[in-house]
């Protein structure tokens, strides 16, 4: 009998170690032969044409300026989700998510309809902000594609704070926004870490969102993403395979420096 | 533990039965619409399983490069179909032209920007679309015709998006989004444009009329169905089809 | 009055407040009793301003305190898991309140205040670090630094074994006496109201049902349900004979005579604390100045170092508090018959009804 269930738990076990170690060898190979399939002087030469060096820099700049203003918003709104009750509160939740599941071509297609020749886009340009074709574009197709994913780990970091701990601090004078940033902010450092190299990772790898609204046009909206798609299209398989390399190290830095930050914490 | 020995069973022997076609076919996604048509037809006809694989011209004659299996090349425009067989990837007396691809001017309804011919592109203030030169056939086209005419450096402030799909320009204009665009007027007769863009024709004389060839590749893995296919899209059947999506048969 | 509750109703969903009003005094000491899910938690948290009441007022020292922010109140709290702050020092923990409020000397207050708790040699390190009889230390002290003139604390004691929790009343009781600080105290363990309050409250289902000092509270326990909440017999009887400040009650059959107001007739309950039973086996004279009750030991049961014995008589039932010792040296057995004598001070008139 005893023979019999450490058998049954030992081909369990089997089981799934050999399922996790299958996925992840194919990934290995998949990540590997964009290593390995082009040239390392073709990709050396790619890497410092004009286009990868412009498309690099763009994806860099909107990557930090998106990730900075995700930041900005999901602070609050992940910690209004995690304290508050109010009216409609299950509504602001759903919508803030949706992203999450949306298709990145639809969510464009939304944003585009919205800021693009609409009232509201129209205000905005009055405004000298014009989100449709422009860099500024990028900048909202990643704020919005990355934004849920942020809020969503600040809204469980600040679940895990206990909040009496914010009601002591409150108790010793301080107000609730000196608690916030005296108590609350300083515990979900983590968390926070977390979610910014969530929303960069997310922001650089942004498609779909920055083609439609964007445009994804040639050295002027043309981030990472685009650049392989745009090279594809082109049929330079050489191109398109150094963005592909250049994306994977910017996500494997950034996963680095997580790792790095985290074990420092 | 049967059950779902048997379950990944049946998905590997699933996905492993759709993997083969038994006709491949690489195709201009502009020609989506007769395209899917014809591959229904042809399919129930001679009972066998087509995988058409859409994307821009320069995509698709990129995957030719890579070396992807594909029996029937018909790219959006002739260059790739010669390029093709400068390369050899192509067999010389398969290649036929099928229809024409006329580019036209596409403005939002009701023409807010008052484009009349190619030389409005150029006015102040007028929002342009053009798919990338370097992507689609119809953003190299573009981009020639505007050269021809002597108007590729004026427009150059006006172009706000160089787009790399075709479908895309055809949205941006649907939605208003630019003043015009240049599109292949085929795409025009798609249900999306449909009450939503108008047609604004470009004089004959500046404008780069193009044709869509088909032709079997040489290392087709199905020689006899990828040339009776290609005889199918150019016969008098097909061309009816053609017709029906807003295409100009060359003969015509 | 220090402090006024009027008639406070709020309404979280799980955990309610249903009109509680009540006064303490300054210094006064008072203790908060009931079961869980009384609303305990949330009438203090009520009193410090985390939860606007939805009808009811909150007055200290004159002042409507209703609707002032928490950072206003100068109230502080203990919390049952101290809720320190992780990420600071013991030291910073203590300052952190000062630094709010004064300029200068903040070290030497925190060292001082450390010093009366006898935590100075903790102020380096992490809360993570330290046991919970320290941690409550902490947090009593990053409360009191300040010097708030309300002190609240939600179960302090009720994470330590029983010889801390002894050490760390004692440290209480002696850091609040040079202060004089207000105490509203929340337990479950009727020692620390024992050792440390002057008045007790028992909530039950976010009501106030008995506010008094503890002694009128523990004698006469309002209801049957306070009554078994401290542990008194709760008999029932009707009074035969009332003459000034004492009354003869019959309780099933035999008159007891009691402390109390009542009118003749009217129907009452007595409260007898446990511990202010006698037992005897041998009975006692007739002229004996106490009630007496021939009664039956039906059962023993043990509490810690003492035990509870189960008396019968007739239909009358009644505990009583024994020592170990006192079980061995009388070799005490279910069955035994035995005499309750009962003083009469301590048998009261709980309440008429």
């Amino acid at each position: 009998m005893g023979i019999y269930a450490l058998q049954r738990i030992d081909f369990f076990r089997l089981v799934f170690i050999l399922i996790s170690q299958a996925v992840t060898l194919i990934l290995v190979l998949a990540i590997g032969s964009l290593l390995l399939v082009p040239e390392f002087k073709d990709v050396w030469q790619n890497l410092w044409s004009e286009e990868m060096i412009f498309s690099l820099k763009l994806s860099l700049i909107t990557g930090f300026i998106s990730t900075l203003l995700v930041m900005v918003f999901a602070l609050p709104i992940g910690y209004t989700l995690s304290r508050f009750h109010f009216f409609g509160k299950g509504f602001v939740k759903t919508i803030i998510d949706l992203p999450v599941a949306f298709p990145e071509l639809v969510l464009g297609l939304c944003l585009l309809l919205l800021f693009g020749n609409s009232f509201f886009g129209r205000w905005l340009e009055s405004m000298g902000i014009n989100f449709v074709f422009t860099k500024q574009g990028v900048v909202a197709a990643q704020f919005f594609t990355a934004l849920p994913y942020a809020a969503r780990i600040m809204k469980s970091t600040f679940d895990y704070i206990d909040p009496r701990m914010e009601f002591v601090s409150r108790s010793l004078g301080y107000s609730r926004f000196q608690s916030f940033l005296n108590v609350s902010i300083p515990l979900a450092k983590n968390g926070i870490l977390a979610s910014t190299v969530i929303s960069f990772a997310r922001c650089i790898g942004t498609f779909g969102t920055v083609l439609i609204l964007a445009g994804g046009s040639y050295m002027k909206t043309e981030v990472l993403p685009i650049t392989l798609y745009l090279n594809i299209s082109y049929g330079n398989m050489g191109m398109a395979l150094t963005s592909g390399i250049v994306l994977m190290v910017v996500s494997f830095a950034a996963i680095y420096v997580f790792e790095k930050a985290e074990a420092n914490l | 533990m049967k059950k779902f020995i048997c379950i990944i069973g049946m998905a590997l022997f699933i996905s492993g039965n759709c993997m083969a076609a038994d006709l491949t076919v690489f195709s201009g996604a502009g020609l989506m619409k007769p395209m899917e048509e014809m591959r229904k037809n042809f399919e129930t006809q001679k009972n066998i399983n087509i995988d058409v694989h859409y994307g821009g011209s320069g995509e698709i004659f990129g995957m030719l490069a890579a070396g992807q299996p594909c029996d029937v090349l018909i790219p959006g425009a002739e260059k790739y179909t010669r390029d093709a067989l400068k390369n050899g990837w192509v067999i010389k007396d398969t290649i036929q032209s099928l229809v024409l691809h006329v580019p036209v001017i596409t403005v939002p309804n009701g023409n807010p920007a008052h484009i009349q011919k190619l030389e409005d592109l150029t006015n102040p203030g007028v929002k342009v679309s053009i798919g990338d030169p370097r992507g689609p056939a119809i953003g190299a086209v573009a981009k020639k015709i505007l050269d021809k005419a002597g108007l590729w450096e004026k427009t150059q402030a006006n172009i706000k998006v160089y787009a790399p799909t075709v479908n895309q320009l055809l949205i941006y204009v649907a939605l208003k989004q630019v003043d015009a665009a240049i599109i292949w007027e085929d795409l025009t007769a798609w249900a999306e444009g449909k009450g939503k863009i108008e047609v604004v024709p470009i004089d004959k004389k500046l404008n780069m009329i193009k044709t869509i060839p088909t032709a079997v590749c040489t290392k087709a893995l199905h020689m006899e169905n990828a040339r009776a296919f290609s005889e199918y899209i150019a016969s008098d059947k097909g061309f009816q089809i053609w017709k029906k999506w807003g295409f100009t048969p060359c003969s015509e | 009055m220090f402090l006024e509750i009027k008639d406070l109703h709020i309404n979280l969903g799980e955990f309610f407040l249903q009109g509680v009003s009540f006064d303490v005094e300054r210094g006064d000491y008072l203790s908060i009793i009931g079961p869980t899910g009384a609303g305990k938690t949330i009438l203090l948290e009520s009193i410090i301003g985390f939860w606007t009441p939805d009808k009811g007022r909150i007055i200290v020292e004159g002042q409507d305190l209703t609707n002032e922010w928490p950072e206003k109140r100068r109230i502080g709290i203990v919390y049952q898991d101290y809720a320190l702050f992780p990420h600071f020092t013991v030291f910073q923990n203590i300052a952190y309140g000062l630094k709010k409020i004064e300029k200068t000397g903040i070290e030497k207050k925190t060292r001082a205040m450390a010093a009366s708790l006898h935590i100075e040699h903790l102020l380096h390190r992490k809360p993570g670090t330290l046991s919970g009889g320290e941690q409550q230390r902490v947090a009593l002290a990053r409360a009191l630094v300040v010097n708030p003139r309300l002190l609240l604390m939600d179960e302090p004691f009720s994470a330590l074994d029983q010889q801390t929790r002894k050490q760390a009343r004692q440290i209480l009781k002696n850091a609040l006496k040079e202060r004089g600080t207000t105490v509203i105290h929340i337990t479950h363990d009727l020692d620390d109201a024992w050792a440390l309050a002057n008045k007790i409250a028992v909530m039950k289902d976010g009501k106030l049902i008995q506010y008094g000092t503890m002694e009128e509270v523990f004698h006469q326990p309002a209801t049957r349900f306070i009554a078994d909440f401290v542990g008194a017999n709760i008999l029932d009887g009707c009074v035969l004979q009332s003459l000034d400040g004492s009354c003869v009650v019959n309780v099933n059959g035999t008159g007891l005579t009691c402390r109390g107001e009542a009118r003749v007739g009217q129907k009452v309950k007595i409260a007898i604390r446990p511990e202010n039973v006698r037992v005897v086996k041998n009975p006692p004279p007739q002229n004996f100045s106490r009630n007496i009750l021939e009664t039956t030991l039906t059962s023993i049961t043990s509490e810690g170092n003492i035990c509870l014995l189960h008396l019968k008589s007739r239909e009358t039932f009644i505990k009583v508090l024994v020592t170990h010792n006192a079980l061995e040296m009388h070799s005490l057995k279910t069955g035994d018959s035995l005499y309750a004598l009962i003083g009469r001070d301590t048998a009261r008139i709980a309440l008429g009804s």
